[in-house]
């Protein structure tokens, strides 16, 4: 699908136009609606408060994710954003994807050696289970239902049970704990000022 | 206590729920000249 983007869409479209739809995309009130705040709101303030650095690394477009946190007022919240970026080349603009879904296991352990830190000691958002059981603080996406399969549902949907925020003490008490369950936006900002409030794993 | 935090974007702080739907309903012929001509609209 990414090729036949490159070559049936983005082929001879020049990169200031590109840029421009991105940008259009980013800032449109249905992208704007789509966000939720309030997650970013209460990062904001752990962040601020307990001084960890936060980043994004996504497998879509880096320069659309920035201009959408900007547009929110949150342009300043992630120090760092991995995704993947569009290019000016001579047959006009190209996506390079450089950040593959397949190879996210990598690009996160760059990324969290690039801040100095470590696996143990890190919290992570996501709905992958394989990627959550590899950080210290595996933090279940309040999306996770959304875009996972039957089985993930009903495995998810038994962990969603056990309501009571518990610690992974190293990465492999996820096998036996699970991860950390965002019911709402209060819920992540508890188990923020919780992660952030533990001795070090 | 966190020493960093990563959130994987797509799955978490925005959601994008026409993606999929769109193409289970048309084709990627289609979808491609339905892209290429809202890019290049102006």
């Amino acid at each position: 699908m990414y090729r036949a983007f490159n070559e049936g869409v983005l082929r001879y479209v020049p990169l200031d136009v590109v840029e421009r739809r991105v940008r259009e995309y980013a800032e449109s009130e249905e992208t704007q609606a789509e966000i939720n705040e309030p997650l970013l709101r209460h990062l904001a303030d752990a962040k601020k408060k307990h001084g960890f650095p936060a980043a994004i690394l996504s497998a879509s477009s880096r320069l659309g994710i920035e201009l959408a946190l900007q547009k929110m007022g949150y342009g300043k919240l992630f120090d760092k954003v991995v995704g993947n970026d569009f290019r000016e080349t001579p047959q006009g603009c190209r996506f390079d994807l450089r950040i593959r879904e397949r190879d996210r296991t990598r690009h996160l352990g760059k990324l969290i050696g690039d801040f100095g830190a470590k696996l143990e000691t890190t919290a992570l958002m996501d709905s992958r289970q394989d990627l959550l059981a590899i950080v210290g603080y595996p933090i279940l996406s309040p999306y996770a239902y959304a875009d996972s399969d039957e089985r993930m549902r009903s495995e998810l949907g038994r962990q969603r049970d056990h309501r009571e925020l518990v610690f992974a003490e190293e990465p492999s008490d996820y096998e036996r704990r699970g991860p950390f369950i965002v019911g709402d936006s209060l819920d992540f900002q508890a188990i923020l000022e919780e992660l952030a409030g533990e001795p070090s794993a | 206590m966190i020493s960093s935090f990563v959130s994987n974007w797509s799955g978490t702080l925005i959601s994008y729920p026409t993606e999929k739907p769109l193409m289970s309903h048309i084709g990627e012929g289609e979808l491609i000249a339905a892209l290429r001509r809202a890019l290049t609209r102006d």
